[in-house]
């Protein structure tokens, strides 16, 4: 049981130390057996990408929905800005109903549904966005590698005074 | 904190389109416009209940037009004889109280008569007459007649005198001071004006103060 501990703690420094070798999105595992000297290979974990065209979804519906919720904010404003003019929530303003007041009235109303129309538009794109990003989510590729040396030609063994011990092993591939 | 992103963003849009709201009035803010204008959903009140006349209320909280009847409206008072009496005219404006009048239909005529014998003296002695209405309903017009019966003046828009953005306007008559005798104001609707929502509102009230200066 012991050995089997600290089998597990040399994979996984071996691991932590194979991080660096991080080029492009490949990670290179630790397993058990790489002690051993028929080694010769380690996996090789690549991060799959998206195709150019499902980038090109992505980034479009993205980029429309940005637009489209740009310019149902430009409506919203405009529709909040001249709804200010002509609301009234208290009693008696002392002003009469014009048909400037009735144009104004018209106009925000128009806008006002303009941005409902186009927040509706963006938020089912947003909506669109999501399910393509994941319904596209990559899968990992699975690689092995040949080992080319062992930088060290022995694991590295360090004991700590509270008990234990670390194996330390580098490769490179 | 990357993730949560989109989620604020889309949140904010909804927020946005939210407030993306028309124009929120109450009911009575308003005072009726030119023809009865009022904001959508809302009517003009043009009875005197159950609150304020010629203000914009809900539909169904509105009553028909209707005269008072005396001391704001005499009748009969179609005919320069039956005209109502407003004695002699003083030379002070605060010595002439309002008259209030009221129009029933494109065909309903008021008179008001009144004596004028001494003059106010002065470098400008004038007399004028005025009168007050609201815009909701037909423009009242008015007439200075001669004691024949005869036009001497027409009633025309007071603009440096009244703010119509209260709902209310004016037409007045201003004259040089006029020779003793008896004259009549003759009241009706502008058949001119041509505003009187398709003859749904050929009705109104009026004030009538009439005034004698030396200046």
């Amino acid at each position: 049981m012991f050995s089997v501990r600290i089998l597990a703690v040399a994979a996984l420094t071996s691991g932590l130390t194979l991080l660096p070798c991080w080029h492009g999105g490949k990670i290179a595992y630790a397993q058990e057996g790489y002690f051993s000297n028929g080694v010769t290979t380690v996996p090789v974990v690549k991060k799959g990408s998206r195709s150019s065209q499902e980038r090109t979804v992505i980034v479009s519906l993205l980029g429309a929905s940005a637009v489209v919720a740009a310019l149902g904010t430009y409506y919203a404003l405009d529709a909040k800005s001249l709804s200010d003019q002509v609301s009234a929530s208290q009693d008696h303003t002392n002003l009469a109903w014009s048909p400037r007041r009735d144009s104004i009235y018209s106009d925000s109303d128009r806008s006002a549904k303009i941005a409902q129309v186009t927040f509706g538009i963006s938020g089912a794109l947003f909506l669109g966005l999501i399910a393509t990003y994941i319904i596209t989510s990559p899968d990992d590729l699975v690689s092995a590698r040949e080992l080319q040396s062992k930088l060290q030609s022995l694991p590295s063994i360090s004991v700590s005074q509270e008990g234990g011990m670390l194996v330390r092993q580098s490769w490179a591939y | 904190m990357q993730s949560r992103t989109p989620h604020f963003a889309l949140a904010l849009a909804l927020a946005l389109g939210a407030t993306a709201c028309a124009p929120d009035i109450a009911t009575n803010s308003y005072f009726c416009g030119p023809e009865g204008l009022c904001p959508p959903k809302q009517s003009c009140n043009f009875g005197e209940f159950p609150d304020i006349a010629y203000s914009c209320q809900l539909p169904e909280s509105v009553s028909a037009f209707r005269c008072a009847g005396a001391p704001l409206d005499q009748e009969p008072d179609d005919t320069q004889e039956q005209g109502t009496a407003l004695g002699e005219l003083q030379c002070e404006t605060r010595q002439n109280l309002p008259s209030f009048g009221c129009i029933t239909s494109a065909t309903d005529v008021d008179h008001f008569v009144f004596n004028k014998s001494a003059s106010c003296g002065g470098d400008n002695p004038q007399v004028q007459a005025r009168i007050q209405f609201p815009i909701g309903a037909a423009p009242v017009s008015v007439q200075l007649l001669d004691a024949t019966g005869a036009t001497l003046r027409t009633g025309e828009f007071c603009s440096s005198q009244v703010e119509t953005d209260t709902g209310m306007e004016s037409r007045c008559i201003t004259t040089p001071d006029l020779e003793a005798g008896t004259y009549t104001l003759r009241i009706s609707l502008d058949s001119e004006a041509n505003a009187n929502c398709s003859g749904e509102c050929d009705f109104n009230r009026y004030k009538l103060v009439l005034a004698a200066s030396s200046r």
